[in-house]
């Protein structure tokens, strides 16, 4: 379990953090929130990469040892001159895998990630995707406990996106994954719960349901002229000839045109303040 | 572990070519050497091989720097910096990547260590002593700067971007080059700070144009502070690198103590020290400055009285530290004014109860006030030495010439001749009776007779003492032979002297001579007066030398020979020494040195800088002075 109890994070006069709390238990959670939300910040106070206020506390299951964390940043590359088996290596090395299953753990990241073909071609030669997803297979070495993924799918293409989601939810069974993006599609289709970051601050956190609910009887479908500024308009289509547009707004509208709200909704409530 | 980061370190194209030049680099010294062996001829390398290599050390300081930096960049340029730290196993990571650097300097320094000896035992110039020298030459120098080379490359890499980490490591490479060190020394003489300040940068060895075989170039714990300073700041700064977001248990106590060791390697490493540093750039007492350019006054004041016996007690650390109970020949004089060199420092000094007396020290005269019942003996403790040139005592190694007062001798008298460029043969006008007692471990050679290990005993004008690389052997008929062991052109019954030697002995036996010691001492390098006695020659000369000066003058003493030469042998010397400019030396300061040189050599026969073209032109004709024209313009240009 990671439990989060009151942490803040200030640089310099700036509060990034402010006093945020919640507990995590295994399963996949998702992380939404603007830029400079705090989201990386709050990753890397778990990490410890940032000395914080406040009580971040990861406990191991079976009590006393240190869990492992598997941490895939936003920016990572590789050794240029190095296999993508060799890269795993060294941080095999560095997670202290024993000597006689390093080997085995390699393959199996590997497979996961759908990089066996390419276990011995060099970093240098890797496209973009691979290099993301080496990353993605050594923050998977030694069955961490907790899983930290900074915006995991930017630039995997949609197969591997759909790869990566179902992986999370294989993962998502014994480990704490944590998971930014700014995709909604991502955390909807594979988290279990879902926090919002604003300011610094939690500012919802819940199901997918749950975060969804908040949204309830303020999602409408209206026509162009039934717009008004005040309203927050999300996404607009076209149907028979005419535009469509999918608005937040306290305005009392007719039943009919009241939508199902989706997690998009319930965190653009959020987010705008609506 | 090890192996993946073999494989990062070997599969760079950049560190491979770094790790081609310095183990290539190093060729240039062996590789004639090698072509010799080879071809089956003898090749005398020892001394100049290593001489070479420590003068251009700083090559190898930033090869390793460069290598060092290079790697540590591995991690911060792939971008995965972030991935490691948040493993709590990261340093490990890094600290196999230091191993590695760490074996990269081993190889290296193992490879130097086997080249030198294998020099030395070629030569015959081998001795344990010298295998223990390298051990302690290679400990200061190779594995101490390595480690700051690579505590600096990391340090930098991991610290800074590239560029500004490169910037800042040719900075740093720069501050501690002799080139700058030069620069700053020059400055040193209107800004004394500096010298303090640059101490702390001198970390390679300096001053290797002429290595002295009696020391070698100088290993002691001082430079060797200096460079524990670096490592102990670089450490330092690293730890705190590392752990500036982590609160471990002991963090405080590791930070405390590395600040601890920085600061008490740096105060180390600026206590006064006295040894061999000759053509480098730190000293602040150089005497051809002090008195020369400076022109620091001497006082001159003969004495009323003769020192009749000296009981010298002498302890060798960083520096001399001297004990010398004087008998003064007469007993009630108010003063008794001597000279002691001024870089020693007067501790104490009292009369034969142990009374304090009162005395004045001015540069180097000593005045030491009188009792009123008289005064029987006379003690002066003193510390210190010079901290540059050859003249200097420490536990390593030590020359005290006889002509020089590092004890006291009667009267003021001048240390430094101006007219001549060279010191004062301030030898005692009257024989006294020395006993001398050194405290060292190492074996020391005088003039004196030896009556029990570092004990020596004896009338003399002023007792030479040496401590180094030396040995003392008998030749054939029964002349005691003082030498530094370490200079092939010195070993006695050698193909390279065994002809020189037995022309010198055959000169001494056909001439009745009463020489019963040759003692080869270092060549001072603001100029020193040899000792030339009936039974003793003290200087440093080889058999060669002195066979060409007793062919020429029909004596021994060089200084005696004479120099009366006419004008014609004097345009032959200067035809000479101008091709020889005109070999060795640039077009931009080959005028001015062949006119210097013209004018020290043909100012006595009337010529004046007026005549120089005529002269040119005459002796060596007009392409000659086109050509010195040519290099005037390039220096006005």
């Amino acid at each position: 379990m990671l439990r989060i109890e009151d942490a803040s994070k200030n640089f310099r006069r700036k509060q990034v953090l402010k006093g945020v709390s919640c507990e995590f238990q295994n399963g996949v959670y998702g992380l939404l929130g603007p830029n400079g939300a705090g989201k990386t910040t709050l990753f890397r106070c778990i990490l410890n990469l940032y000395p914080y206020q406040g009580t971040i506390v990861l406990d191991s299951e079976e009590g006393g040892q240190i869990p492992l964390i598997g941490y895939l940043p936003q920016k990572m590359g590789v050794f240029p001159n190095l296999t993508v088996e060799e890269q795993l290596r060294y941080f095999a090395n560095l997670k202290e895998i024993r000597k006689e299953d390093v080997a085995d753990e390699i393959d199996r990241v590997l497979q996961l990630t759908n990089l066996s073909e390419v276990r011995k071609v060099k970093g240098r030669k890797l496209s973009g995707g691979m290099v993301r997803r080496v990353g993605i297979a050594q923050a998977l070495l030694n069955h961490p406990a907790l899983i930290i993924f900074d915006e995991p799918t930017t630039g995997l293409d949609p197969e591997e996106r759909m790869r990566f989601k179902n992986l999370l939810r294989e993962i998502g069974k014994e480990s704490i994954v944590l998971l930014s993006t700014h995709i909604v599609e991502d955390v909807e289709a594979v988290c279990d719960r879902i926090l919002i970051l604003k300011d610094g601050c939690l500012a919802a956190k819940g199901t997918q349901e749950e975060i969804s609910h908040i949204a309830d009887g303020l999602v409408y479908e209206v026509s162009k002229d039934d717009v008004l500024s005040e309203d927050y308009i999300e996404k607009e289509r076209e149907a028979d000839g005419e535009m469509h547009f999918r608005i937040l707004t306290r305005r009392q509208l007719p039943d009919s045109l009241l939508q199902k709200p989706n997690v998009e909704d319930g965190y653009l409530c959020v987010l705008k303040e609506i | 572990m090890f192996r993946t980061q073999t494989k990062l370190f070997f599969r760079s194209p950049l560190r491979l070519i770094l790790l081609a030049v310095l183990f290539g680099g190093s060729l240039y010294y062996y590789g004639p050497m090698f072509l010799a062996w080879f071809q089956g001829q003898v090749y005398y390398a020892g001394l100049g091989k290593l001489q070479e290599q420590l003068r251009d050390f700083i090559y190898v300081f930033l090869l390793l720097l460069f290598l060092a930096f290079d790697y540590f960049r591995d991690v911060p340029d792939a971008n995965i910096d972030e991935t490691l730290k948040a493993d709590k196993n990261y340093l490990k990571q890094d600290l196999v990547q230091a191993l590695m650097m760490i074996l990269v300097v081993l190889v290296y320094a193992f490879w130097f260590l086997v080249m030198h000896i294998a020099c030395h035992i070629s030569d015959g110039t081998y001795t344990l002593q010298v295998l223990f020298y390298y051990f302690r030459l290679i400990g200061t120098y190779y594995i101490l700067d390595g480690v700051v080379t690579i505590l600096a490359g990391w340090l930098f890499a991991r610290n800074a971007g590239k560029i500004v980490g490169y910037i800042v490591i040719i900075l740093f490479a720069l501050l501690i080059s002799p080139l700058a060190i030069s620069e700053c020394a020059w400055l040193s003489w209107q800004y004394p700070w500096i010298y303090k300040v640059i101490q702390i940068f001198l970390i390679i060895p300096q001053g290797t144009q002429s290595l002295d075989p009696t020391y070698l170039q100088e290993v002691n714990w001082s430079i060797a502070a200096r460079g524990i300073f670096w490592i102990g700041l670089f450490g330092t700064l690293l730890f705190l690198s590392y752990y500036r977001q982590e609160k471990r248990k002991y963090q405080k106590w590791i930070m405390l103590l590395g600040v601890i060791c920085t600061i008490a390697a740096a105060v180390y490493s600026e206590l006064p020290v006295s040894y061999y540093c000759v053509d480098n750039f730190i000293s602040d007492t150089d005497d051809i400055f002090r008195y020369q350019m400076f022109g620091i006054k001497q006082q001159e004041k003969d004495a009323d009285f003769k020192i009749n016996f000296y009981d010298m007690e002498i302890q060798l650390g960083r520096q001399m530290k001297a004990k010398v109970i004087c008998s003064p020949s007469v007993q009630t004089l108010d003063r008794y004014d001597m000279t002691l060199y001024y870089a020693y420092q007067i501790d104490r000094v009292t009369d034969e109860n142990g009374e304090a007396l009162m005395y004045q020290r001015d540069e180097s005269t000593l005045t030491i006030y009188g009792q009123p019942d008289g005064i029987e003996k006379i003690c002066i403790e003193y510390h210190g030495g010079s901290p540059k040139g050859k003249i200097h005592a420490n536990r390593n190694d030590m020359y005290l010439p006889g002509w020089f007062p590092y004890y006291p001798i009667a009267g003021w008298q001048k240390i430094y001749d101006t007219d001549k460029n060279m010191y004062v043969d301030n030898q005692l006008k009257e024989p006294a009776d020395f006993r001398i007692q050194i405290k060292t471990s190492k074996t020391v050679y005088s003039d004196l007779e030896e009556v029990a290990e570092n004990r020596f005993c004896g009338k003399s004008e002023g007792p030479t003492l040496l401590m180094g690389f030396v040995k003392e052997t008998e030749l054939e008929n029964g002349v005691r032979y003082i030498y530094p062991y370490a200079s092939v052109e010195n070993l006695p019954d050698t193909k390279f002297c065994a002809e020189e030697q037995k022309h010198f002995l055959n000169t001494l036996e056909n001439t009745n001579s009463k020489i019963r010691l040759f003692m080869i001492t270092p060549n001072v390098d603001e100029g020193g007066p040899g000792i030339y006695r009936e039974d003793q020659i003290i200087d440093s000369v080889t058999f060669a030398y002195l066979n060409s000066i007793y062919e020429e003058s029909g004596q021994w003493n060089w200084e005696m020979r004479n120099n009366e030469t006419d004008e014609e042998d004097r345009i032959e010397t200067v035809k000479m020494l101008y091709y020889n400019f005109k070999e060795n030396e640039t077009g931009e300061t080959l005028y001015e040195n062949v006119r210097n040189m013209y004018l020290t050599q043909m100012q006595e026969f009337g010529y004046t800088e007026n005549d120089f073209e005529e002269f040119i032109i005459k002796n060596l004709g007009q392409e000659e002075w086109d050509y010195l024209k040519e290099a005037q313009e390039d220096v006005e240009n």
